[in-house]
């Protein structure tokens, strides 16, 4: 089972891959840009993603719509990490089919359960698909 | 009866009818880390219909509302109901689990109010997210003043309640109706096997969820408790023809809009409201959420009075403001207390949602006691077959136990505040028990049985002087202490001598006719037991003007005649009661802090007169 982790700041990377890794995510990739989120998918089929909403270049949403076009990963779960005021964005993102929504800060403490379901949910996915 | 109904929505409804404003939303918090997908919605509103299928409508208005005393509901009264026991271990678990049933109820009686008006407040975030630093300040200042207009009496305001409520119940009706009508889908929550599923596949943490479904049931308890004002069946009435149907279609209207919104999670309630409405919505929610607290308030009153008529607490003065209604009182200490904790909550937590995760343990404690006497009900009172009894029992048993469990990570989260208001409340109803118990014994010790008082001041003849005196007393056998002071020092009595025992009984209204017990000792004594009901106020004089009294007492009661004797004790903790020292010590606090009697009978200043004493307990 592995996760990829997209985001462009470093900082929100190395927390965000360290919660993931500490509620028993066994494998994290990161990418700071969807394209290379994209290179990563061409060799390895992940479990889940999460994926902030603004990336330079592609954006997230346009990001987890190609996704979505892939026959092979329509399914799979994907975590949105958003800014506080980006209400419309995760809308945008909920008619692409999304497991569940981060806001910025993300605090350990609150986001601890939101985490741990996603991780469940990739389990559930990786089972049924048997990767 | 249709207008019975309609004023129940006011009062009876409004702490389970302002619920839709958190208890979803308390679902899909971060304390659970619910995904806000279909399994998770359809699960959740599954457990939240059924529960309030199960709770309220079966539990509590099917079953529950049946055992009444003299039209009352509640813990204190389900307690009345039972016959005393011939075990005195099983008698005092019994009394003890109804005072703290009672106990627990003011605990959360605090919050309530904080988190209604609170969660009402919080559609500011959506509505206009530039004022959203002014949701705690505008919430303290609401609590505020409906606090301090108590003292004014709330019939007035009463009036508008059932409007208030009705126009409530119409309007989240509609919401739900137009969240549904956009993802009719969310109609198949009504199957349990979305709950059953949502267990399987959550485990523990959707167990845990159960501590925020009961959110939704919360209001069954208070509902049982306001019976009195209205009667079992416009609550029945008004539960299946609007409140049931308004909150099912508001609740399942939130899932809905969750389905195709995961952002409306953060507050499925206001997410429903269309933009343009949203401000007049959060109007329409405030004056909800003060009819909830309303309520509560009101009912706090009650059960204080209650508890003080029964002997648990100490007099307080207690204010009617209303001649006509006779629920209409006002308890000052009560109310700043109240008050205090209720703002105190609002700026402590500061937010609904983390005020709802404090709130729930207690009401789900009291649901459990109510379960436990109600079995004793159903078993002694009822007589209902064995069988049947423990099948209710067991059912209701598992449900509560369900939600006890639940609840019982909240204590960590700010639980423990109504629990601990409810363990000092418990310890002080019963340190006042006990020690009352404890005077009146070592009272009881030195006395003089009446009749050998009367046949004493036959022998010797002393001065009598025109008019009446009337001693209060408690012990209707023996001679009252301020008596025998009284002759000791100043040789003298009054032709009449009344000696007056208040004996409030275990129902909530005594009927005309039965109200005095008089017996004539000789010498000009009478000996009088006058019957007050639980809910009744007492005022002595009032009680005395009447024309049952004189037809009782063979004479007529003329205020400038007459002087009031009450005798008061300086009490000391050295004497070979047994109670811890500390106990007695928080019963003579108790004591000096509690009201005068001469203001608790009604008693007019200028004619009573006090005579002191030290009593060691």
């Amino acid at each position: 089972m592995s996760l990829i982790l997209v985001d462009d700041d470093p900082q929100i990377r190395r927390l965000l891959g360290s919660l993931l890794t500490h509620y028993g995510a066994p494998e994290v990739v990161e990418a700071a840009t969807a394209e290379e989120a994209l290179q990563h998918m061409l060799v390895r089929a992940p479990t889940g993603l999460t994926i902030d909403v603004e990336l330079p270049g592609m954006g997230g949403v346009e990001l987890a719509r190609r996704i979505r076009a892939a026959p092979s990963f329509r399914e799979v779960p994907i975590l949105v990490v958003s800014a506080s005021g980006d209400a419309q964005v995760v809308r945008d993102f909920a008619t692409l089919g999304i497991h569940d929504y981060l806001r910025k800060p993300i605090l350990p403490q609150q986001a601890g359960l939101r985490i741990q379901s996603f991780l469940a949910r990739c389990r559930v996915y990786a089972r049924s698909t048997g990767l | 009866m249709a207008a019975l109904a309609f004023g129940a929505l006011g009062v009876v409804y409004g702490d389970i009818g302002t619920s839709p404003l958190y208890a979803i939303k308390e679902c899909f918090s971060e304390h659970y880390g619910l995904a806000p997908d279909r399994a998770n919605v359809l699960g959740i509103l599954s457990l939240v219909f059924w529960s309030l299928n199960f709770v309220v409508a079966f539990k509590y208005i099917g079953l529950v509302l049946r055992a009444d005393n003299r039209g009352e509901g509640g813990v204190l009264a389900l307690l009345a109901l039972l016959r005393p026991r011939k075990n005195p271990t099983v008698q005092a678990g019994l009394v003890g689990l109804g005072l703290f049933g009672a106990a627990l109820l003011y605990g959360d009686g605090a919050i309530t109010p904080a988190v209604s008006v609170l969660g009402a407040m919080e559609g500011l975030e959506i509505a206009a997210p530039g004022l959203e630093r002014f949701i705690v300040p505008a919430s303290c200042v609401i609590l505020l003043v409906l606090f301090s207009i108590q003292k004014r009496g709330t019939a007035t305001v009463g009036k508008l309640f059932g409007p208030v409520m009705a126009v409530w119940f119409v309007v989240i009706a509609l919401l739900g109706i137009r969240g549904i009508a956009m993802e009719p889908a969310v109609l198949a929550a009504v199957n349990p096997l979305h709950a059953a599923r949502f267990f399987l596949a959550h485990g523990m943490q959707g167990y845990l969820v159960l501590g925020s479904v009961v959110l939704a049931v919360t209001g069954g308890e208070a509902l049982y408790a306001d019976m009195g004002h209205f009667g079992r069946r416009p609550i029945r009435i008004a539960w299946f023809v609007a409140v049931l149907p308004a909150l099912l279609l508001n609740y399942f209207g939130q899932g809905a809009q969750i389905l195709r919104d995961p952002v409306a999670r953060e507050n499925p309630f206001f997410s429903l409201v269309p933009a343009e409405l949203l401000i007049p919505m959060v109007i329409v929610a405030t004056a909800a959420a003060v009819v909830a607290s309303q309520a509560l308030i009101s009912g706090a009153f009650s059960l204080t009075r209650q508890a003080v008529q029964m002997g648990y607490a100490p007099r307080m003065e207690i204010v009617h403001t209303a001649t006509t209604e006779e629920g209409q009182i006002y308890i000052p200490a009560v109310n700043r207390l109240l008050m205090i904790s209720c703002i105190g909550l609002v700026i402590g937590f500061g937010s609904s949602s983390r005020l709802a995760s404090a709130y729930g343990i207690a009401v789900t404690g009291t649901m459990l006691v109510t379960t436990l006497l109600f079995h004793r009900v159903t078993r002694d009172l009822w007589q209902w077959p064995r069988w049947q009894c423990w099948t209710i029992t067991s059912l209701f048993l598992v449900v509560d136990l369900a939600f006890l469990g639940a609840n019982i990570p909240k204590i960590f989260d700010g639980g423990w505040f109504p629990l601990a208001v409810a363990a000092v409340i418990f310890l002080l109803m019963t340190t006042w028990k006990r020690g009352r118990r404890l005077l009146y014994e070592s009272q009881a010790e030195g006395s003089i049985p009446l009749e050998l008082c009367v046949r004493g001041l036959e022998a010797q003849s002393v001065a009598r002087v025109r008019g009446t005196a009337v001693f209060m007393t408690s012990d209707a056998s023996n001679t009252p202490g301020v008596l025998l002071h009284h002759l000791k020092h100043n040789k003298v009595l009054h032709e009449r001598v009344v000696l007056l025992s208040i004996m409030t009984e275990d129902v909530p209204l005594v009927r005309e006719g039965e109200r005095f017990e008089v017996t004539e000792l000789g010498q000009g004594f009478l000996r009088v037991k006058a019957r007050a009901g639980f809910m009744e106020s007492v005022d002595v004089p009032q009680m005395m003007a009447t024309e049952e009294f004189a037809a009782e007492a063979g004479f007529k009661y003329k205020p400038m005649e007459t002087s009031f004797y009450l005798g008061r004790e300086s009490l000391r903790a050295t004497g070979t009661g047994v109670m811890a020292r500390w106990r007695k010590k928080l019963f003579i606090l108790m004591s000096r802090n509690a009201g005068s009697a001469a203001d608790y009978f009604g008693l007019p200043p200028n004619r009573v007169v006090e005579m002191g004493a030290q009593v060691q307990i």
